[in-house]
């Protein structure tokens, strides 16, 4: 006779290791280029906005999670979520950025870009996003008040797309687009936010995400192509007034939005051909937004536009099943 | 190189664990003291004792049958005494009778049987023969095969496809047979051409069973069968999945492969009909895997069906301390089961004892969103959408559950460790129970 006690459930009994958790603290470290170089170009100040973006979005991660009566609470505030927010919010912000603000913005993100929809899964808009914009809205001098990275004086500049909305192609024109895409500081041209500056280093960060196959790699290539080819159309009929298409995607957050916002998981659609139709919309509207908007960048705004769609674009952008005629 | 075969959508890579069994020659075990047969084995119409306690039974003696198309039958291996028919619980809370047969261990056979069948048989006969020895699909889902390979007069098939993907990790039945019954196997592979005037056989193995495949390969003389080699990727044992990896035909959803032309059976079902039809002999005993880290020596045994669990813990070295799960079945589509008590039925494939080293139990998280249940559906289905609908009995969103085959593969992926699958297979039943509800 046997005396073992077996466990009665449903199979399958095998599983893959990779959790939530492993998912989440991969995005943290496929963002450190992003953020080495933040560090390198403003460091005291990019460090003070990193940790207390971070810090805080932690603490109100734990103070909403004990007010929703959740059980172990410090467990799941370091799932790497709230972490991940806390770090794009601070990567979307600009090196001035005292810490109050990162405060509010993580205390607006945590409340009502997360627990007030019932916390992770269930949010419809990105969090980080959500605090951005509503710092950008209530604080719109702090949140345009740039530097340029490793310079030492404390005169502030417009960042590439500000000048090219405020003075034209002409002041634009000349600008090293390599310079722009590796993330090199250049003379009187204010950066941006902190993790938008270097193309080069969030493509890094995106491509390891692609290879672990953490985000599909269609999402990121169609949001650019998009931008490319419609600011490019726009170029191509009038070059004097429009900017050439490699400058647009050499600028702006455009890079840090298509590989690490446009890609979130919870917020975006769910179906291949979803992300498809959720990827050309955000390209779309960043670039009318653009073009023809009040606003210089329109990435945050194109993304948080597209989120609003995702249960509908779900609905339809429907999966073909397998031996369905259409 | 071309691409090597496989199926189109979705699919995994688990850790397959066959190392632990697939060297171990096929053992035959000694037919116990006392059999316990399940009345009904297959997937039909019930079954009807046609014994009662008290009666002498004979080996290869009809002790079950039932009235209809979609039957079997079941067949004492053993002469004896039957001692008494009781009820017991299956896996799912199914209750079955049970025949319980003393074996005299006189073998005493009914005439005739087991023994080379000298007259010839047409088509009609042959599927009398079949039906007749109580043969089921021995992959696991036991549905006549009598009735699958008779199609319906108005569809034609031409190839017929012998399944041996065994794409389930840990089990290796299917692997030992063709290393160790090839010949019948391809004998078998021809009496089914012969007899339903097909002449085409594909029989598709998964590349992590090479030896298999290039003993049947070399022993092969007969033109009409291919031998072919399919990715390793699970479930590409399931039917419509390794029709379209080896032939391309997609099968129309909720239709059976006789639509497009196609008859499928398993490694293990061709055997059968080869010594049904050969020798007379009907199907009470079969090949299984025990295998897992919690049982001391992985085997592959022949054993009668009936034969209890427990002996077979006992003939495999008794288990190890630490086991946690006792399965029927392979560990992506298997049961689990406490009780050992249960006898081995025609569609037992293998028993695994599988440890906390090899199970992780991680407690069920929210929905991510991320998708992979998606990717992986070899069906195109949306796992965690009909999961959702499927606890919440929302009936209007639920018909895609019907076209589930039930492979596990989104629970495997989940990162948040949901229970997709199991929540669709009971959706798949309570949308049953609401269709015949009349909506």
């Amino acid at each position: 006779m046997t005396e073992n006690e077996f466990i009665v459930r449903a199979a399958p009994f095998l599983k893959k290791k990779t959790d939530i958790r492993m998912i989440m603290w991969t995005v943290v470290l496929a963002l450190l280029p992003t953020t080495v170089w933040a560090i390198y170009l403003y460091k005291l100040n990019a460090v003070i906005v990193i940790l207390s973006s971070i810090l805080f979005t932690e603490l109100f991660e734990m103070i909403f999670l004990k007010i929703r009566g959740r059980k172990n609470i410090i467990a799941t505030s370091f799932d790497g979520s709230a972490f991940i927010t806390g770090l794009l919010l601070a990567l979307n912000l600009p090196s001035s950025a005292p810490w109050w603000m990162c405060a509010v913005g993580a205390f607006v993100a945590m409340l009502f870009g997360k627990h007030i929809f019932g916390g992770l899964g269930h949010n419809p808009f990105n969090p980080a996003l959500i605090g951005r914009v509503f710092l950008l809205l209530s604080f719109p001098t702090l949140m345009t008040t740039w530097h340029q990275g490793l310079s030492v004086d404390s005169m502030t500049y417009a960042t590439p797309l500000g000048i090219l909305k405020t003075e034209g192609i002409g002041a634009v024109q000349n600008l090293d687009y390599w310079k722009l895409f590796v993330g090199f500081p250049i003379d009187k041209v204010g950066g941006g936010s902190i993790g938008e500056i270097s193309e080069l280093a969030v493509l890094i960060g995106g491509l390891i995400l692609i290879a672990l196959k953490i985000i599909p790699f269609f999402i990121p290539l169609i949001y650019i192509l998009t931008v490319f080819l419609f600011t490019w159309i726009f170029h191509l009929a009038n070059p004097g007034m429009y900017a050439s298409p490699i400058f647009h995607i050499v600028t702006g957050g455009l890079f840090l939005g298509a590989f690490f916002m446009a890609t979130d998981m919870v917020t975006t659609p769910i179906t291949p051909k979803g992300k498809i139709i959720f990827a050309f919309g955000c390209g779309l509207i960043t670039s009318l937004i653009r073009i023809f908007g009040a606003y210089p960048e329109g990435v945050s705004f194109a993304i948080l536009i597209m989120e609003t769609l995702t249960p509908t674009i779900d609905k339809f952008a429907k999966i073909k099943k397998f031996g369905a005629s259409l | 190189m071309t691409d090597k075969l496989t199926f189109r959508k979705g699919g995994i890579h688990p850790d397959e664990n066959k190392h632990l069994s697939e060297n171990a020659k096929i053992k035959k075990m000694d037919v116990p003291e006392v059999l316990y047969m399940a009345v009904n084995q297959h997937l039909g119409a019930p079954l009807k004792p046609m014994v009662k306690a008290g009666d002498r039974v004979l080996r290869n003696q009809v002790i079950a049958e039932g009235e209809g198309v979609v039957t079997s039958k079941v067949h004492s291996p053993v002469s004896g005494e039957v001692i008494e028919i009781k009820q017991m619980l299956f896996p799912d809370e199914i209750k079955n009778d049970v025949i319980v047969i003393k074996n005299d261990k006189k073998y005493e056979k009914v005439a005739n049987t087991e023994q080379k069948r000298e007259a010839s048989f047409d088509k009609e006969e042959f599927i009398n023969i079949v039906k007749n020895a109580g043969i089921i699909g021995m992959g696991g889902a036991g549905f006549p095969t009598q009735v699958k390979l008779n199609p319906p007069k108005d569809k034609s098939c031409d190839i017929f496809i012998i399944n041996a993907a065994e794409c389930e990790p840990y089990l290796t039945t299917d692997n030992r047979m063709m290393l160790e019954f090839t010949s019948e196997i391809l004998e078998g592979a021809k009496i089914v051409l012969d007899m339903l005037s097909i002449n085409r056989c594909i029989i598709g193995i998964e590349e992590n069973k090479k030896e298999a495949y290039e003993k049947l390969s070399s022993e092969n003389k007969e033109s009409r069968i291919e031998i072919k080699l399919l990715k390793t990727k699970y479930p590409q044992g399931a039917e419509k999945q390794l029709i379209y990896a080896l032939t391309k035909r997609i099968v129309p959803i909720r239709k059976l492969p006789f639509e497009i032309g196609i008859i499928v059976q398993n490694v293990a079902t061709v055997k059968a009909i080869y010594d049904a039809a050969m020798f007379d002999k009907p199907l009470t005993e079969r090949v299984l895997t025990v295998s897992g880290l919690g049982v001391k020596e992985p085997a592959n045994i022949l054993v009668p069906i009936g034969v209890r669990v427990q002996d077979i813990i006992d003939y495999c070295g008794g288990l190890a301390t630490d086991v946690k799960y006792m399965i029927n079945g392979g560990p992506m589509m298997g049961k689990a089961f406490d009780n050992s008590m249960l006898p081995v039925t025609k569609t037992t494939s293998g028993l695994l004892f599988l440890t906390d080293k090899e199970v992780i139990e991680s407690e069920e998280n929210v929905c991510i969103r991320c998708g992979r249940c998606i990717m992986v559906c070899p069906m195109g289905l949306n796992p965690t959408f009909l999961k959702e609908a499927s606890d919440r009995r929302d009936y209007e969103k639920m018909d895609d559950v019907l076209d589930c085959i039930e492979c596990g593969s989104c629970s495997f992926v989940c990162p948040s460790s949901r229970q997709l699958a199991s929540s669709i297979i009971k959706g798949k039943q309570k949308y049953s129970k609401y269709l015949k509800r009349g909506k």
